[in-house]
């Protein structure tokens, strides 16, 4: 095979190399494309199903310690009942109004606590967990817990905020250069330049000839 | 398996673009003189046929065909060559003594364009002049025409006048004629809408034809005869030359005043084509120079010459190394024996005397570009009378005191004539052609002469033309050759005939 020239060469090699690349890339992507996809709708529900799981278990935890405390309490209640008894006997009016001031203090506070929480949940997740913290929203957690009688969703929103993957990855946007189109179209030409650069950098393809004749 | 699959497909792809290739195919046939006396064939024995890559001159392929018997019905077949995009093909005939005695070559050919065509060779004896076929005959019979060659592909024959055999004029021919040398046929162009002289029909002679780098030709001056109606061409035409007709336009300025026997050039550097002198309606002798711009064909006066000149010649200097226009030189044509020559540098709007000039009043000479920024001139009326002298012009010894810008050489054509053509062949020859001797006769022959490096002039040979003819033309053709063409004699009056002069080498 004779090669024309050099630029020739170095074009064709150019190109088939390239092409190579960039049809791997193509396959490469395109293979992704199909998994990928479903996979990260898989991960997500992985990560949901992880954090249900993690939920569960604190939630169990929770449960546990709280339930030791009930005993706890119970044990100082029985102390206590005496004198409460005593003092409702004495004052039968005073101590409805009372507790009801008490539960209304009590409303704002809780309140409150829960915006303060809130504010400090926000911060945490801003600036990570820590052991500390995290037997201290377990306490809270548990009180939470027992005040509302059962699930804690700020506890829920506070593992979100922290760990859940899809809240970061729902924008669904692949860079354009991981995309197998992208890909396939630079394959398609460089392929074509291959072709080209075979084409016009070979002259064994091409052949001239003449037929002389003298003219009567 | 989609991996596969792809690949499958490139590869493919790859195997029929390296195995589809084209062959190009070019039938030559060998044009020969229809005058026996110049029969190509008769003495050679070997025929070789040299393809040339017109890219790279250096490469070359040589085929030999042997004949004891003649070449009376020779074919040759050159298969399955490399592949060139731009060829020259050559043929060369040797006698037994294996010296070359005949030969022609093609034009550049584009493979690609020419391929399934017939292009014609002309074949001929070295240093001789022919007849061609019929084919190439012109169909009106005409002294004072124009041809030019725009472009590698054809050559204009544009206007004349026809001639009685004792001098006196006839009417002027409105023809074109386009020659076409890859074909060796000489057909007329029928007029587009207008006609190229003004929309009078009448033709055209005493013109100049200018090619411009387009392709187009700037046809300016002349005038036109029907019986005693003689009338002056006002305006400058545009002629664009298509297969088979020609489209014109004419420049719409009124500042061109119409004129005969001036001189146009190309300056193709700056583009643009230079008009100057000649004679006017009433007799005056001119020395404005107008520019017509290639771009748009404007036209603007650009300068005065020193000297009101009149049957001069104008000529460009080129330069060896940039190939580009150092000057134009107007010498001659005018009755001031100090006011011989002047010049006008490229790109300047100006021309200026050239000091220690000949000095002599010089008219119907001509004269042509050579290698080197030089120019030579040869003949013409010196003080009245046909001279046999040459003049040689280096721009480069203008500012020189260790060179002379003008030489003069006497007596170096054999016969001393005026009214004759003379046309560059190489870097360093010309050919001067017919003309009116001392006498005031046309003259049957041509002179080669030749020049070198250190500016010497030397008359190499005398070759016999088969008509004497005066106020001809003679264009030098994109295969090598010289086409010599109409012109008068006392014999025929105006003349219709072509001939080509074969040079010695190529």
């Amino acid at each position: 095979m004779y090669l024309k020239n050099r630029l020739f060469i170095w074009l064709t090699m150019f190109c088939f190399i390239f092409s190579s690349i960039s049809i791997n890339a193509s396959l490469v992507f395109a293979e992704e494309t199909e998994n990928v996809s479903p996979l990260r709708q898989s991960t997500e529900a992985v990560e949901e199903e992880k954090q249900e799981i993690s939920e569960s278990d604190k939630q169990e935890e929770i449960k546990k310690q709280s339930a030791d405390k009930e005993k706890a309490e119970a044990k100082k209640d029985k102390s206590e009942n005496s004198d409460t008894d005593k003092q409702e006997k004495s004052d039968p009016v005073k101590p409805t109004t009372a507790k009801t001031d008490q539960q209304k203090t009590s409303d704002t506070t809780t309140k409150k606590d829960e915006s303060k929480k809130e504010k400090a949940d926000k911060d945490e997740a801003k600036a990570g967990p820590r052991k500390s913290k995290a037997s201290k929203e377990e306490k809270d957690a548990s009180f939470l817990n027992n005040l509302l009688g059962g699930k804690n969703t700020k506890q829920k929103e506070h593992y979100d905020l922290d760990y859940s993957p899809s809240t970061k990855k729902d924008t669904g946007k692949t860079p354009f250069y991981k995309h197998w189109i992208f890909w396939t179209v630079i394959g398609a030409v460089a392929i074509t330049g291959t072709v080209l650069g075979i084409k016009y950098g070979t002259d064994s393809s091409d052949s001239m000839s003449f037929n002389v004749e003298r003219r009567q | 398996m989609k991996h596969i699959f792809i690949f499958t497909i490139i590869l493919a792809t790859l195997l029929v673009a390296c195995g589809s290739g084209n062959n190009y195919g070019i039938n030559l046939e060998l044009v020969e003189p229809i005058d026996q006396t110049n029969d190509p064939f008769a003495t050679i024995k070997t025929i070789n046929f040299t393809v040339i890559n017109a890219a790279n001159m250096e490469e070359t392929k040589k085929f030999i065909f042997e004949s004891t018997t003649g070449f009376s019905d020779f074919a040759a077949n050159l298969n399955d060559l490399e592949y060139w995009p731009e060829v020259i093909i050559r043929a060369e005939g040797f006698d037994p003594e294996e010296k070359l005695v005949a030969m022609g070559q093609t034009t550049h050919l584009s493979t690609q364009s020419y391929a399934s065509t017939t292009v014609a060779i002309y074949f001929a004896p070295v240093l001789s002049i022919s007849i061609p076929p019929q084919s190439v005959q012109m169909r009106h019979k005409r002294a004072g025409l124009k041809m030019v060659v725009p472009s590698s592909t054809n050559l204009l024959v544009v206007g004349g006048i026809a001639m009685n055999k004792d001098g006196s004029l006839d009417n002027t021919v409105s023809e074109v004629g386009l020659f076409l040398p890859q074909s060796y046929y000489l057909d007329i162009l029928q007029n587009g809408e207008n006609n190229y002289n003004s929309g009078n029909g009448l033709g055209i002679t005493a013109h100049s034809l200018t090619p411009l780098s387009s392709g187009s030709i700037l046809v300016a001056g002349g005038y036109s005869k029907l019986a005693e109606q003689i009338s002056y061409i006002e305006k400058p035409v545009i002629l664009s030359a298509l297969t088979t007709s020609i489209e014109t336009e004419l420049i719409q300025k009124d500042i061109f005043t119409p004129r005969i026997n001036h001189q146009a050039s190309i300056n193709y550097t700056e583009e643009y084509a230079l008009v100057c002198g000649g004679r006017d309606q009433s007799g005056i002798t001119l020395n404005d120079c107008f520019k017509v711009t290639e771009d748009d064909f404007s036209m603007e006066k650009l300068f005065e010459m020193q000297q009101a000149r009149s049957n001069f010649t104008q000529t460009n200097a080129v330069d060896e190394e940039s190939s580009e226009v150092k000057g134009v030189l107007f010498y001659g044509g005018n009755s001031d024996e100090n006011k011989v020559a002047e010049w006008q540098t490229a790109y300047s709007n100006e021309s200026i005397l050239l000091g220690n000039a000949i000095q002599e009043t010089r008219t119907s000479h001509a004269s042509a570009s050579l290698s080197k920024g030089r120019i030579i001139i040869s003949g013409g009326l010196v003080s009245g009378t046909a001279s046999d002298s040459v003049v040689l012009f280096d721009s480069n010894c203008m500012d020189l005191e260790t060179c002379q810008a003008f030489s003069l050489h006497q007596g170096l054509l054999k016969t001393a004539r005026y009214g004759h053509s003379l046309t560059a062949i190489s870097a360093n020859e010309v050919l001067a052609c017919g003309g009116y001797d001392k006498d005031g006769l046309s003259i049957g022959d041509c002179e080669l002469i030749k020049t070198d490096d250190e500016n010497s002039v030397t008359q190499k040979a005398t070759i016999a033309m088969n008509y004497k003819r005066a106020e001809h033309d003679a264009v030098y053709l994109p295969d090598g050759t010289v086409m010599i063409a109409g012109g008068y004699n006392e014999e025929s009056g105006a003349l219709d005939s072509v001939e080509i002069f074969m040079p010695e080498t190529f």
